[in-house]
């Protein structure tokens, strides 16, 4: 029998650990199949052989990973984990600081004897043994590795200070325990603001999970039950009367209402459901009581999905942060080469070890790179967080390097530019009008292109019933054929007519472009060897599109329309919006080739597109935007991803992603910019240990609220 | 002695280079084992009775694939 199991794993530093557990996972004769989340710290396998479990758990081992399964329910968030993660961090920070402050006051006012310095130590011990063990613990575990980081300095530096105090104790010279207390005291508290600073920022997933409904009302034969929506499950039935939330994402079977979507596509008109139509939970029904049968529970949910991903963004790491790493890597060997200068320096110039080894110390201390670690990361998840809010979703934290490179923007027409939704706009045929929308009507109903569906409203409209429709055929990015009543029906472009041999008349052909110049989408529709009508569809343009072409031509970014559109229709179109550059007649297998000619002109390209049929292209450009709910499958190729259709969204990604790297940019001057001004100072001797540390913890505070100021971003 | 260079894509941080490393070590007959972040290529000098393949298995049983080259 297969089970499910959770794990919980432990020391993933990157998502390429991820991949390699999932693949050791999938390779176990008794996994069935295995998934690895990095951002959630967790592993979900379904084991054939429960019996199995321990050898399972012994070849992640192998690898240096803990695992552990975990008990039901024992699930923990990524949102607990940086609560119990900023408690710790908290818990130490405060244990310091009480010995601390007595530290510093008896250092400070109290007599010097040697009994008041033993009384010193004792206070220092567990600052920097017990509450700062961390930064000993990684410095030797990276130091294995061949590793130095910013770690090692830390530790290194307060051991200095704790190990010459013993000696000075002993040999009556000035102790300073204080500083090495004062500095563990100040580190741990940039580590817990880094930790409340990442917790701030996954609040939007907080924020994302809470909207999700606590209860369900499950129907089984016939009785209504109140349930926790977890306990669902695929193919039951739940009730949701009016004003309640949707528990999870479904299918009506039963009722029909007006849904509010807002809190997943950012939409605040509400939309009208009936039977058939997909519900997702956490939207709410507003009258009418609905019968929904359940299609996906827990973390298949559309919910779910937006807030992994915005988990996701959080956890991955940008080029630039490797780079922060890299330049660490160097900076903390050649920091450490200075400071034995600095000791060797003052030794030949005045031979007082106490001297020496103080201004050695304050070199150490002074050079970590604790803010340099800090830079990225909050910038990134602050950034991330306040794109969510704006109803903008990053997907990965690469994007705010690349975002801030485009060149150029191309917009896919349909569904971004305009609204997509096409509107029977002209006819004009041979035959009874009734009969004609009856046939291209039906064929067209048949078939799921929005300008189909514009065709079969239009008959609606006209009172026309529609027929049933055999041997559908559609010709992507031409047109389709069907056959009604025994009479193959095509309707399409003139070249599709010309291909299967429909001819049309010179009017028609003049009727047809007229229509095409007027902006609107003009075809033919034709059986039994002749065209016999022309139709137009309208799309209309969406009312912010005019100003977000303007705002990305202001940035100096080109902007260009790929439609499948004819060239006048597409001009008509990009005129009145001043858009750059047309790209028309495109079929939708050539998006993703034209997104390719553009970048080999050295473009870096950004795709818009809606995600139904823009996968490839959204893949092949540089950064691929795309606009849907986050329940599309083209969503999973996007970078971005826009949770309303309003094009000004794109603008705001945009803007949300160049402000997080600037910010990027200005945390790592900052880290810098103290370290480097204040080695010199150091070396000189005109900077103690104390203060090194002060300016230190200041560096880091500096880059937090530097990031956090990404909060108040509009 | 042989001398390879092999490409590991997915190699990407201290960790990665940490486990190639001592998983190609440990074989007998490998001489010396070089991860390389930065170009993400591992190169490997060994004499039998290690071949290709053994290090190349040695590689993939830690979850990384090589890239055929």
């Amino acid at each position: 029998m297969s089970e499910n199991v959770v794990f919980d794993v432990e020391g993933m530093t990157c998502a390429s650990c991820a991949l390699r557990i999932e693949r050791v996972l999938n390779k176990q004769e008794s996994v069935a199949s295995a998934v690895v989340n990095f951002a959630g710290q967790e592993a979900r396998a379904e084991i054939t052989n429960p019996d199995d479990l321990p050898r399972v758990q012994a070849a992640i081992e192998k690898l240096g990973y803990v695992i552990r399964p975990l008990e039901d329910g024992e699930r923990i968030s990524i949102v607990e984990r940086y609560a119990e993660e900023t408690r710790r961090q908290l818990r130490n920070v405060v244990g310091a600081g009480l010995l601390t402050v007595p530290l510093m006051l008896l250092s400070m006012l109290g007599p010097e004897s040697r009994g008041w310095g033993i009384i010193q130590m004792l206070l220092t011990i567990p600052v920097v043994f017990v509450f700062g063990a961390q930064f000993h613990v990684i410095a030797a575990k990276r130091l294995r590795g061949g590793d130095v980081t910013m770690d090692t300095l830390v530790s290194i530096g307060t051991l200095a200070a704790f190990f010459y105090s013993l000696w000075a104790l002993f040999a009556d010279e000035a102790v300073f325990f204080e500083t090495a207390g004062v500095i563990v005291t100040l580190i741990l508290l940039g580590r817990f603001f880094e930790a409340r600073a990442k917790g701030r920022a996954s609040d939007a997933v907080s924020a994302l999970l809470k909207l999700a409904a606590t209860q369900a009302r499950r129907l089984r034969n016939g009785v209504e039950e109140i349930i926790d929506p977890l306990e669902l499950a695929p193919g039951q039935t739940v009730v949701v009367l009016p004003g309640e939330k949707v528990p999870v994402d479904g299918v009506i079977s039963a009722g029909q209402s007006s849904i509010d979507e807002g809190m997943l596509t950012g939409e605040s008109k509400p939309v009208d459901r009936a039977p058939g139509d997909r519900v997702f939970g956490a939207t709410v029904n507003l009258h009418g009581r609905l019968e929904i049968e359940v299609t996906h529970v827990g973390t298949n949910t559309a919910l779910a999905q937006i807030a992994r991903m915005v988990e996701d963004a959080q956890a991955s790491k940008a080029p630039i942060q490797k780079l922060a790493d890299r330049v660490a890597g160097v900076f903390v060997p050649v920091v450490m080469l200075i400071s034995v200068a600095v000791f060797t320096g003052w030794m030949i110039a005045n031979g007082e070890v106490s001297e020496s080894l103080r201004n050695a110390v304050a070199v150490l201390i002074i050079a970590c790179p604790c803010a340099l670690g800090l830079a990225t990361p909050t910038a990134i998840m602050v950034g991330s967080g306040r794109g969510a809010e704006l109803g903008v979703l990053f997907k990965n934290a690469a994007v705010f390097e690349r975002t801030h490179e485009l060149t150029t923007v191309v917009f896919d027409k349909t569904g971004t530019l305009t609204r997509g939704a096409m509107t029977l706009s002209d006819i004009s045929t041979t035959e009874d009008e009734d009969q004609f929308l009856q046939l291209v009507g039906s064929v067209e109903a048949a078939s799921s292109h929005p300008i189909g569906k514009a065709v079969a409203l239009g008959a609606e409209e006209h009172d026309v019933e529609l027929l049933p429709v055999a041997d559908l055929r559609a010709v992507p990015g031409h047109g389709v054929v069907g056959t009604v009543h025994d009479v193959e029906v095509v309707v399409g472009k003139p070249k599709l007519m010309a291909d299967i041999g429909l001819i049309a008349s010179d009017a028609q052909i003049d009727a047809l472009t007229e229509l095409e110049g007027e902006g609107k989408t003009a075809f033919l529709a034709g059986w039994d060897g002749e065209v016999r009508g022309v139709l137009g569809v309208a799309d209309t343009v969406r009312a912010s599109s005019a100003s977000t072409i303007a705002g990305l031509q202001a940035k100096g970014i080109k902007t260009v329309m790929l439609t499948g559109d004819n060239a006048r229709t597409a001009q008509s179109i990009a005129d009145e919006i001043g858009l750059d550059t047309v790209i028309a007649d495109v079929l939708p297998e050539q998006k993703a080739a034209e997104i390719e000619r553009l970048r080999s002109a050295g473009e870096i390209v950004g795709f818009v597109g809606d995600g139904i049929n823009d996968a490839p292209a959204l893949a092949t450009a540089d950064l691929g935007i795309a606009i849907g709910t986050g329940t599309d499958v083209a969503v999973e190729s996007a970078d971005i991803v826009l949770m309303s259709g309003n094009p000004a969204l794109v603008g705001t990604a945009m803007h949300v992603a160049s402000a997080t790297y600037r910010t990027i940019r200005q945390n790592l001057f900052w880290a810098f910019g103290y370290n480097v001004a204040a080695i010199p100072l150091a070396a000189a001797g005109l900077l103690n240990p104390m203060i090194a540390a002060g300016a230190m913890a200041f560096s880091s505070v500096s880059v937090v609220t530097n990031s956090l100021r990404l909060r108040r971003l509009s | 002695m042989t001398s390879i260079t092999l490409s590991v894509p997915e190699i990407s941080c201290d960790h990665c280079k940490n486990s190639i490393e001592g998983a190609v070590g440990e074989l007998t007959g490998v001489d010396k084992v070089e991860v390389a972040i930065d170009t993400r290529t591992v190169d490997v000098s060994f004499d039998s009775p290690t071949d290709v393949a053994a290090v190349v298995a040695a590689i993939e049983g830690q979850g990384y694939e090589v890239a055929a080259s």
